[in-house]
């Protein structure tokens, strides 16, 4: 299979990047300052509150995902029209390289990019979070560690299709930030704009139920991810509210899943039919 | 059996033609000169062979298999160096031909490629500290691996010093003499002359003329310019140039002196000058470009912005 030969090069490339060496140092820096701002800032808004794993770890995913987002937009806006653009991409087509190849090797190479610095931020978080929480979970981190890497990676995965969809990296930037703006800033416009359209074209009153609207408001990758993390915590707690579908465990990792494949396809059926 | 074939093959974009209705057949085994200048249609014209762009018309197929069905299969068998390509500046020499190795899943031994091209001490350097020619020879390293049965290389001396392109040409003719088939584009004549067993002349996406290279040069006649900067102004002297045999035209205007002349011809200029004392500044060759051939080829002489491309090649020197 050539994309797995066209992902170790492209980690081979990436290792040396400083794209990497500045992603590594940055989650390095959240995961070990993570501990401290969680007891200084509870100690200092809610003192009464005890220190908890479950709510380290929350506060933890509040705290990263902006920066998981943000790190794969940049890690992979210009995945594919980078290389279309500057003509690396020209010199992996010249080998007996599937334009398919060329998608699912950069898929794998970033995503396995991407969980190095991940995986590092869980590592630093333990360690100073066992010195720090006590009663610390370490099952608790690794569901949030593997949760972190499956949303990073979805997101990631998000932005390669879009990038796949274009040959010039300053467009495949804007696709990149416009879904992040609508995903993570403005969908609640789209939701309600959903409940509008669904209630025949004016707003239900108080007692008024939707049927797309919990759905819609659980697509967000963001939201998912919460969703996702509450849920398997939860549940390895033996905890498990009884959550409507829309924001349970499975329609949220069902959410991850569909953007890291429906994107990359889109991407890869729209590549596949260009010109380079 | 046939290398390559295009039938009426054709390719629009925005409505504007790039390459119209191109009609190519290569022989297995032989050495194919692809000329044009600058903006003909011959990188088009690759781009179809390797399914980069779709054609608007026509069909082109390699060793008998459609382009477009089996692009994958074909590159197998296809060496490239492509035009507008970039390095992976990253990784080292070694690693891009290795790249190349585990992707066409052959063994091959990456020094030993890496030395034939001439860049066997850069092999452990990244390649983003390459400069222009030793990028286009480790991409002509990576075309190499496997021996494959057709090489396709677009202006391959591009970047490449006078030695670097006779040592690209040797590699060319060793290729062949291996029984492969090589299809080469250049916009310089001197660089496919040199090599090739026949040549398609493109002009603005028209394919103009396809002939052997000694055919088309008994068609055409053409002679350099050279130019000479003189010390000091002269008036006399200039008589034993004019009648050297091969100078067709003088021109004086005050130190500059421009003589049209056939290259052999050329040092004995020099030779003459200097004989008698006149003192050579220096000088530079206008080699008879493929504008030239052009002009006569295609019987239009209206280009007159570009009939003068000046060449960097082994005739290009300049002495204090």
């Amino acid at each position: 299979m050539n994309a797995v030969i066209v992902a170790k090069k492209e980690f081979q490339d990436a290792r040396r990047s400083k794209t990497l060496l500045a992603l590594i140092v940055l989650f390095g820096i959240l995961g070990v300052s993570g501990p401290f701002l969680y007891t200084k800032l509870l100690a200092m808004q809610a003192p009464t509150e005890p220190i908890t794993s479950r709510g380290f770890v929350m506060f933890m995913a509040e705290f990263i995902a902006l920066f998981v987002s943000l790190s794969a937009i940049l890690l992979g806006y210009k995945a594919i029209a980078g290389e279309t653009e500057s003509g690396s991409g020209t010199l992996l087509l010249s080998l007996p390289n599937h334009r398919r190849d060329i998608v699912l090797g950069k898929l794998i190479g970033r995503a396995t990019t991407f969980a190095v610095p991940l995986a590092l931020a869980g590592l630093g978080m333990f360690a100073v979070g066992w010195v720090l929480i006590p009663g610390l979970e370490p099952v608790e981190l690794v569901v949030f560690t593997l949760v972190t890497v499956l949303f990073g990676v979805s997101f990631l995965w998000l932005i390669i299709g879009l990038s796949a969809m274009t040959k010039h990296s300053g467009r495949a930037a804007t696709y990149a930030l416009g879904a992040f703006v609508l995903l993570e800033m403005l969908w609640n416009i789209v939701v309600i704009g959903s409940v509008y359209v669904e209630n025949g074209f004016s707003f239900p009153g108080e007692a008024g139920t939707t049927v797309i609207a919990p759905y819609l408001q659980n697509l967000p990758p963001g939201t998912a991810y919460h969703n996702l993390l509450e849920q398997s915590l939860a549940m390895i707690s033996g905890t498990a509210p009884v959550a409507p579908f829309p924001s349970s465990l499975w329609f949220a990792a069902l959410v991850l899943v569909g953007w890291a494949v429906v994107s990359p396809l889109g991407g890869y059926l729209r590549f596949d039919s260009i010109d380079l | 059996m046939v290398a390559i074939e295009t039938h009426s093959l054709s390719k629009e974009f925005d409505g504007v033609t790039a390459l119209s209705e191109l009609d190519l057949t290569i022989e297995e085994g032989e050495i194919f000169g692809y000329l044009g200048p600058n903006g003909a249609g011959k990188s088009t014209t690759i781009d179809l062979l390797l399914d980069f762009i779709r054609p608007t018309s026509g069909s082109a197929s390699i060793f008998g298999s459609d382009v477009n069905d089996d692009s994958v299969g074909i590159r197998q068998r296809v060496g490239v160096i492509p035009d507008g390509y970039t390095l992976f500046s990253r990784l080292t020499g070694r690693q891009h031909v290795q790249f190349a190795m585990e992707t066409k899943s052959v063994d091959d031994d990456p020094t030993a490629l890496l030395e034939r091209v001439g860049i066997g001490d850069a092999a452990n350097r990244r390649a983003g500290g390459y400069s222009k020619g030793m990028g286009q020879r480790l991409v002509l390293a990576m075309a190499l691996v496997g021996d494959p049965d057709l090489l396709i290389l677009d202006e391959p001396t591009t970047g490449l010093d006078p030695n670097g392109a006779r040592e690209m040409r040797q590699i060319i003719r060793e290729e062949q003499a291996r029984g492969a088939t090589v299809f080469f584009s250049s916009h310089i004549l001197e660089q496919v002359e040199a090599v090739c067993d026949r040549v398609g002349i493109l002009d603005d996406g028209r394919l103009v003329t396809i002939d052997s290279i000694d055919s088309l040069r008994k068609s055409v006649t053409v002679d350099s310019t050279l130019s000479i900067e003189l010390a000091h102004p002269v008036s006399n002297g200039l008589e034993r140039v004019r009648t050297i045999d091969g100078v067709s035209g003088l021109v004086v205007d005050g130190t500059s002196l421009l003589v049209d002349v056939e290259g052999p011809a050329m040092t004995e200029v020099l030779w003459a000058l200097e004989s008698q004392g006149i003192e050579i500044l220096g000088f530079s060759t206008h080699e008879a470009s493929l504008e030239d051939v052009f002009a006569t080829v295609t019987g239009s002489n209206n280009r007159p912005e570009e009939s003068q491309t000046p060449v960097t090649g082994p005739d290009n020197w300049v002495i204090r």
